[in-house]
Parts: structure tokens; sequence; C-alpha cells
């Protein structure tokens, strides 16, 4: 009689013999709640954690009480993945039906780049467009991609935009004197600033640029799509009146570098650092345009921000050789509490920009040539 | 704090089977055994959850070959697990075949990894094709078409021409 891969395997384990028993696994759980609530910086709280988990296992009626460290562990670690993208990616953004990642291959003059389009439903890459230029960044939004790439120094930059229906470059590309560093898309118009500390407004429609606004040396530009707020090395934080295409005086004022900005309904989110290399993750009012509460401090390089899931996202890098287990873990901020909840997410060094969209974090890794999708529940590792 | 006795039966009865499906999946039994208690002891620290929801053992499946994809990604211990399995070690806690024992591991551990997901929880964990494919994200004809490849390569590989899929366990 044939025998069936069932009985092979089973054969070949044997009787699986291990040496733990649960009195082991149960002290393995202890030590991770433990480490999980260090590692979410809330020490202060973690008597808290021990009160209410001592709750949950005296079997109470469960009520939904909050476990610090513990972030929704409603699911496992599902919606997650390593996905190839053919190349190192710099960018990422999710929207218009797709993760979109601006990536590169080869080096120097034998350097080229594409946008991969991921497909959020088989983590699969259904797309990938050749581009003529380093795409520095890219904003999914309003029916189309948009796209700004550098060129030779010499050359100065470029907007396109990609048609998410076909997947391809749409119509004449807008040339850009400065070269461009990042970009958002709000108020029917692309906006871009340049590494010369300018923003640049171009109309969606016609694809001139309308406006150009000084912001200074480290020009940073977001929008919700309603609102759109610029940034730079002085601190100065600043709303621009789509109607008057003026920056809006007094900008906020923070007094030092700001290293990104995030724009949602209610909050403008910032991070900054100081000469005496503090980090601070700050939240202005756009209605008032002030500060609110005070600065979130954090103790390591702050980077992107990214908001959605209803949190506020934060990659960040290890700044010595001591911090390099931290590198690349990502902090979550609930926008109610105004402060860093839950688990660190680790996508360990190389990671080099966030986004959120589609349920999940999406995170380029330059040097793996692969994102992580990461679920935001999860806390954890994405898997391949 | 003292854990609830279902909780004790859980990880009793999980733990033999994590411990040989993540011994096939990973080559190692050491790393299984750490991957095996790790995904328990997130069974522990979840439990309010995992113990409501209709399968709790596939929830451990899932996240124990989670932990070991995370593994291998991180690692690199793929290649390790795989060297120390040509190498010295014999797969000394198996029963009495070692032989044939390491020839099936290296079988296993040549299959593309979500074959060898696929292949596991389907033939050693005895999981349905459903529950396969539920926990690994994919249609439930991958997830035949992926244990139909796995099998055939490991008859090619393994000299076995009468390697049967089985079709008893739904």
């Amino acid at each position: 009689m044939s025998p069936d891969i069932r009985e092979l395997l089973h054969a070949a384990v044997g009787t699986p013999r291990s040496s733990t028993g649960f009195e082991a696994i149960w002290r393995r759980s202890r030590k991770l709640r433990v480490r999980k609530i260090v590692a979410s910086g809330a020490g202060a709280v973690a008597m808290v954690a021990l009160v209410v988990t001592a709750v949950n296992w005296a079997e109470q009626p469960a009520r939904n009480l909050p476990v610090v460290g513990d972030a929704s562990p409603t699911e496992p670690e599902s919606d997650q993945a390593t996905i190839d993208v053919g190349g190192h990616p710099i960018a990422v953004t999710v929207g218009e039906g797709g993760a979109w990642v601006a990536r590169y291959e080869g080096t120097g003059e034998q350097a080229s780049f594409a946008i991969a389009r991921i497909d959020p439903a088989t983590n699969e890459v259904m797309a990938t467009i050749p581009v003529d230029g380093r795409p520095e960044d890219l904003v999914a939004s309003a029916g189309s991609l948009w796209v700004v790439l550098s060129r030779h120094p010499a050359e100065g930059g470029m907007l396109i935009r990609v048609d998410p229906v076909t997947n391809e470059i749409d119509g004449k590309p807008t040339e850009l004197a400065g070269r461009p560093s990042n970009l958002a898309v709000g108020g029917d118009s692309a906006w871009v600033a340049t590494q010369d500390g300018e923003v640049l407004r171009v109309d969606a429609q016609s694809r001139e640029v309308v406006a150009e606004f000084q912001v200074g040396e480290g020009a940073v530009v977001a929008s919700d799509g309603n609102q759109v707020w610029v940034a730079n090395t002085r601190g100065d934080i600043s709303r621009i009146d789509l109607l008057t295409n003026r920056t809006v005086d007094p900008p906020v004022r923070v007094g030092w570098n700001v290293v990104d900005i995030a724009v949602e309904a209610n909050a403008i989110w910032a991070t900054q650092t100081t000469p005496e290399e503090e980090f601070r993750i700050l939240r202005i009012d756009p209605r008032t345009e002030q500060l609110v509460g005070a600065p979130i401090r954090i103790d390591l390089n702050p980077g992107h921000l990214a908001v959605g899931e209803g949190a506020v996202w934060m990659l960040q890098y290890a700044i010595s050789n001591k911090d390099l287990d931290r590198d690349g873990t990502i902090l979550r901020i609930d926008p109610e509490a105004n402060q860093v909840v839950g688990d660190l997410i680790e996508t360990g060094t190389g990671s080099v920009d966030l986004a959120v969209g589609e349920g999940s974090l999406w995170v380029a890794k330059v040097v793996e040539g692969e994102i992580y999708r990461i679920s935001p529940a999860s806390g954890g590792e994405p898997s391949p | 704090l003292k854990a609830p006795p279902e909780l004790v039966s859980f990880c009793s009865q999980q733990q033999p089977r994590l411990f040989g499906m993540l011994t096939l999946y990973c080559g190692d039994p050491d790393v299984a055994e750490e991957l095996a208690q790790e995904a328990l002891a997130r069974a522990c620290n979840r439990w309010r959850q995992v113990r409501r929801m209709q399968a709790p053992e596939a929830w451990a499946y899932r996240v124990a070959i989670n932990l070991a994809n995370s593994y291998f990604r991180r690692k690199a211990a793929e290649r390790r697990a795989q060297q120390r399995l040509r190498g010295q070690r014999q797969a000394d806690h198996h029963d009495p075949d070692s032989a044939f024992s390491v020839a099936v591991f290296r079988a296993v551990a040549k299959l593309p990894r979500r074959q060898r997901a696929a292949l596991v929880l389907r033939y050693y964990a005895d999981l349905s094709v459903a529950e396969v494919a539920q926990l690994m994200d994919c249609p439930e004809g991958t997830v035949k078409t992926l244990t139909r490849k796995a099998v055939a390569t490991l008859r090619d590989g393994f000299g076995r021409d009468d390697l049967q899929e089985v079709s008893h366990v739904t």
C-alpha cells in the first residue's frame, strides 16, 4: 500500500519531544508582557497594566478593559506581508486602489527608476511604470498618482501624473526649476517642496505652476486634501491660504528644526529636533493655530509621520549603536490621548518611508528591496 | 497571577503539535521549540481574545508560522538550519529511524516557503483546506495547488513515486 504524505510527515517527526512544559510558557508570557510595557514607554502605567491583567485572570465579566502594551490583539499577524518590489524602494504611498512604491535599480549612470503598483488584495506588484528621473516623493489622491522626479541638478525636477486606471503616465510633465524634495496634494493642486526652500503650487488641471512660496531652508509641505501646511528648519509652521495663495501670518513658531509634518482635519502634527538633541512631536490645533498640550518627548531621531487607522504613526531611527535594536521602529500616537501608546513596531534598519492605508502600515525597506505590510493592530513583525 | 485551567489544557494539547509542525517547517527542533513556546506565550497574553475564537488552535498555528517566517527573514536562519541539518545534527530527538527523518526534513526544507507552510498545516497539523486558506490568506484553490506541488516535489526529491496525497483529511 502506498504511504500517504500525512503518514510520512508524522513518521518523520515521530513523537514530538520537547522540554517545554506549561510553566516555561507561562514564565515567558509574563516576560513578554513586561517587555511590551517597557517598550511602550509607559513605565508609569505598568502598574495599571498589572492590575488590569489581574482583573482579566480573575475571570471578571468582559468589560473591554484596555491592556497597556497589548495592542488590540483581536487578530493575529494576519494581514501582513513582505512584498518584493523588484528594486530598492525609496518612497511609498497608498490610495486610489493601490500601494505605490518609488524604486530604483542600479547606481550612478546605470540607475533606473520606476513606480511599482501593489494590489492590496493580493500583495503582488500588478504594474511597473518606468520614470525618467529619481522619484523623490509620491501621493495618490483625488483620482491621480502624482510623482516628483529629480534629475541631474542642473536640470531641476519634474512633476508627473499617473492615471490609476491605465497605470500610465498621463499628459505632459511639469518642469520644475528646483530639485524637489517632497510633495502634497490638496485644493485641486499638487504642492512641491524644493531643496531650495520653495514650495510650488501646480494646478492639477492645467499642470502649470500657479504660485511660489518662499518657505525657507528644509521646506516641507503636507495636506489632508483640504488644507495645506508648510514648515522649515527655523521652526516656522504655516498654513497656506488656498484662496489668496499666501501663507497665513504669523506662523506657528516652535523654535527649532521641523523634520516632518502631517495634516488631519483636527490636528497638525510635527516632529522636531533641537540643538540639545531633544526630539519632540508637536500638535497644533488648525482652528486656533496654537500648540496643543505639551510636546511628546521621544528618545530617537524622528522620521516620517503618517496619519491613518485612527492614529498618528512615526518612523524613528537610532542615534547611536546602543539604540540599534530600536532602529526603524514605529511609534503609535493616540490622537485622543495625545500620547504614545501600544507596542513599538519593529521594522529594522533600512526603513526609509512609511505610509498608512488599506488597513495597514506600509514600510519601504531600501536595502532588502521590499515593502513590509504590517497590521496596525498586531504590533508585530510582518511575515513573508 | 494564576493561569486558568483551560489555558493550561490548551497549551499542553497544542505544544506537541506546534513543536512537530515547526520542526518540519524549520528543519530545526531547537528553533521549533523556541518558536512554539513563543507562540503559546502570546496565546497566554491574549487568552481573553483567543479563547473566544472559533479555532484558537488555528490562531496559534498562524502566529507560529509568522514567527518562523520572521525568524528566517531577520536571522537568516533558514540557511544555518539547513546547514546544521546537513552537518552533525542527526535529528537526535527522533524515533528509531533518524536517517529517514533527516531525509524527510531535507526534502521538506527544500520546498518553497508557501508550499512548505501549506504542506505542514494541511498534512501534519491536519487542518482543512478552508482553514489553511484562511490561515495563509489565500484562496482554497491556491492551497490545493501549493500542496499538490509540494507533494509532487517530495515525490521526486524523496524518491517515492508511490507517495500519495491523502483524501480522508477534510
